[in-house]
Parts: C-alpha cells; structure tokens; sequence
C-alpha cells in the first residue's frame, strides 16, 4: 500500500516539477508525449509493486523471429 | 529543433569506448568462452574485425547526410509515415537495450556485492543519477567521459599488471583444437552484444564539432573498447581457464578475486569494480540519452527534455519485468538478440545506405540542378 502512495506522490512531484513549465509555454505535442509516458510509467510501477506477474516483452521479440 | 549541442571529436572516442566496453566487459569472457572455450580469445578478434566492419558502414552512412541523425535520415529517405515508423521502432530497439543494460547493472550488484538488497532498490539509485545527466545534455555527459576515462584506463592497467604473475599458458592450449566452427559461432552474439548497438551512437554523431575527425573517433574509439574486451577475455583464460571463465557469468568479476599483492593485500575487487561502476554507467546514460531523443525527434518534439524523468519512470518497472531471471536474460542476449540488433544494425543502414545512393544518382543524372 505504502509504495502505491509513494508512486503516486511522485508522479504528481514531476508534474508539478515539468507540467507548469510545459503548460505555461503552451507546448501541448510535448506535454501529450510527457503525459502518455508518465501515466504508462506509473501504471506499470503500481502493477510491478502490487505484485501482478507481467509477462516480459522480450518474449514477443522472440515470438517475431520464430526461436 | 532544438539548439544542437557541440561536443568534441576526442570526447565522442571516450564516449564510444566507454559505451563498447559497458556491460560487455562483465558478461562477455564467459558468453565467448561457453562455446570456443579457450579459443574465446580468437573469437574476440573476429568480433573486433567485423565491429570495426560495421562502423565502417555507420561511417560512410553518417558522412552521407552530415548534421542529420539516424531519425532525421529515416524521414528523409522513407517519408514522413514511414519514417517515422521505423524510427519508432528503433525508439523500441533502444529503450530495450537501455532497459537490458539496466537490469544487467542490477543483476551485477545483487548477486556479487549486494545480495540482500531489493534489486529495485539499485535501480532507483542508478536511475536517478542517468536522469539528472541526461537532463544536463550530451556535452555535458561527454565531458564527464572526459573527467573519468583516465580512470578506468590506469585502474584497467593496474588490474591487468596485477594479474600477470597469475598466468598460466597451458590453459590456451591447444589452439584451435576443435576447428574454427565453434570460434565462428561464439563471435555471433559478441558482434550483436557490443558492436551493432554503435548503431544508435548515429543520433549523437552529428553533434560532433568536425565531421572528419568524428569519423576517426569512431574508428579508434571502437578499437580501443574492442581492445580492452580483448585484453580482459584473453586475461579470463590465461588465468581462470576456459571452463571456470565459462561456467561463471561474471568472469571479469571472478578474475578481480583472484588478485593478491604478496601474501597480505587480498580480495581488492571492489576497487577494481569501480571501471565496471563507471563503464556501466555511461554505457546506460548515452543508451538512456539516445532512447529521449529518439523519441523526441520521432515526434517532432522541441526539446527532450520534458520526458527523461517520466522515461526513468517507465523504466523502472520495465527493469523489473523484462526477464524472470539471470539465465533468461543471458540466453537472450545470446540466442535473440543478435537477430534483433542485426535487424537494426545490419539490415536498417543498408537499406538507408542504398536507397540514399539510388535517390542521389537518379536526381544527379536527371536534375542536376537539385542534387546540391
């Protein structure tokens, strides 16, 4: 529960810290960009801390070249 | 685009000697060893032959459109749509290996330094620092190289000066017993593992400040990396032997024990890890660099600044997933991996390469005018 927390203050912190700035230059493609990964990051932490078994992505790079 | 910054010729050679000997010096003695056995020495110079090969092409590819990175030359070539699919997906090739790279670091600390800490715990830590220096811009990475190359080179010195007395030549013998097809086939992975990822140094090559010695840069600086990776698979065997360089994954590690100085200075491996501390460290903050600009410059981005600490985010939990263990990891690098870099390092520049010298000598025999 605690690193839920933690993630998520985080998250917030680096929006604050880079959101502001992104937001008062009014670049809006860059600020998509920094959100898409930011939520990506702090979804897949929040899964890996909660404990949910993911399955590796190099495991598809394998699946394309057939090994 | 953002103001492009400089760096200098002799820095980028650091930078690229640093990046080949990365997590390479650790894993690679018992990747070469595992199937040319004492051999893996002759392998390494076929690595080196071929790496110096590849940069050979990445060379003539970037002199081909001076001042454009690898993505700007992929919209050039393929157009706007396509272009900015392929460089997405050597935007997936990079932030792979930075995540690869990341989790060999943690993998390294876990296992023989740290073994009660939380390997996310290391994670952080390096992220934190590749974050803030990437933030900081590649001159600024290029002139740390500058600060910490003499470093690893004295302390690589002292390490292989420390080791002479532990030679022992029967274990090279006999050479080439089993023929040359295991030492051909144990180079495979080691051209995939240090020598196609050169590919992706393209997106910083052309920041640096005069063309025609960057390119010379390029070439010793590989030739010094290959050189050292040499030196350190030849040392495994001279001292470890081929089976134990084989049997263990950290071999450069296992050689670092074995040093003594008399009866009374034992076990100074920490220091001497200080070189893989720092090799590995740069190998992941250009990777980690390069996978922000890619994606910036895929997205026509202004800056990339914005997006390294939500990319550090990201990789964090990746370095987590990306494999179940170490073995997964090692047979991965050994087995896809070349298939995959030589999808983006071979197969990529040459399609580029050859398009671009089509498109030249069409629009030089019909236009004349517009081929300047």
């Amino acid at each position: 529960m605690w690193s839920v927390i933690i993630i998520l203050v985080i998250s917030i912190l680096i929006t604050v810290f880079e959101g502001r700035t992104l937001l008062k230059e009014k670049k809006w493609k860059e600020l998509c960009t920094f959100s898409v990964l930011l939520l990506a990051g702090c979804i897949l932490n929040i899964v890996v801390s909660i404990g949910i078994e993911v399955p590796t992505p190099l495991e598809w790079i394998r699946m394309i070249y057939g090994l | 685009m953002a103001k492009k910054e400089k760096i200098e010729s002799t820095q980028f050679r650091k930078l690229i000697s640093l990046y080949i000997i990365g997590t390479s010096i650790l894993l690679i003695p018992s990747i070469l060893a595992s199937e040319a056995k004492q051999d893996a020495w002759f392998s390494a110079i076929i690595g080196m032959s071929a790496g110096l090969l590849l940069v050979w092409l990445y060379h003539t590819l970037g002199s081909f459109f001076p001042g454009k990175t690898l993505v700007e030359c992929n919209k050039e070539i393929f157009g706007k749509w396509l272009g900015t699919l392929l460089s997405f997906l050597m935007f997936m090739f990079s932030l792979i290996l930075t995540t690869l790279v990341l989790r060999n670091l943690g993998d390294f600390l876990t296992s023989s330094m740290f073994p009660e800490t939380p390997i996310s715990a290391i994670h952080i830590v390096y992220l934190c620092i590749v974050a803030i220096g990437a933030r900081y811009g590649i001159s600024n990475i290029a002139r740390t190289s500058d600060l910490f190359s003499p470093w690893i080179f004295s302390l690589f010195f002292i390490f292989v000066l420390l080791l002479i007395p532990k030679f022992e030549w029967k274990h090279i013998q006999p050479i080439l017993a089993k023929g040359v097809t295991p030492v051909l086939h144990s180079s495979i992975p080691y051209i995939g593992f240090p020598f196609l990822e050169l590919v992706l140094l393209l997106m910083i090559f052309p920041c640096v400040e005069n063309p025609k010695k960057a390119g010379k840069a390029f070439f010793t600086g590989t030739l010094i990396g290959a050189f050292v990776l040499f030196t350190i698979t030849l040392i495994s065997i001279f001292v470890l032997g081929a089976e134990s360089t084989a049997s263990n994954i950290y071999a450069s590690f296992e050689l670092a024990k074995k040093i003594e100085i008399g009866e009374f200075i034992q076990r100074v491996e920490v220091i001497i890890a200080l070189i893989w501390f720092i090799t590995i460290f740069f190998k992941l903050i250009i990777c980690f660099y390069i996978t922000v600009f890619c994606l910036s410059q895929t997205l026509n981005l202004s800056d990339y600044r914005p997006l390294t600490l939500p990319m550090a985010m990201l990789l964090l939990p990746l370095s987590i997933i990306i494999s179940p263990n170490i073995s997964y990891l090692i047979s991965f690098d050994t087995t896809v991996w070349p298939l995959y870099a030589l999808t983006f390092g071979l197969v990529l520049p040459l399609i580029l390469l050859g398009v671009a010298f089509m498109k030249k000598k069409f629009f030089s025999k019909n236009r004349p005018s517009q081929a300047e």
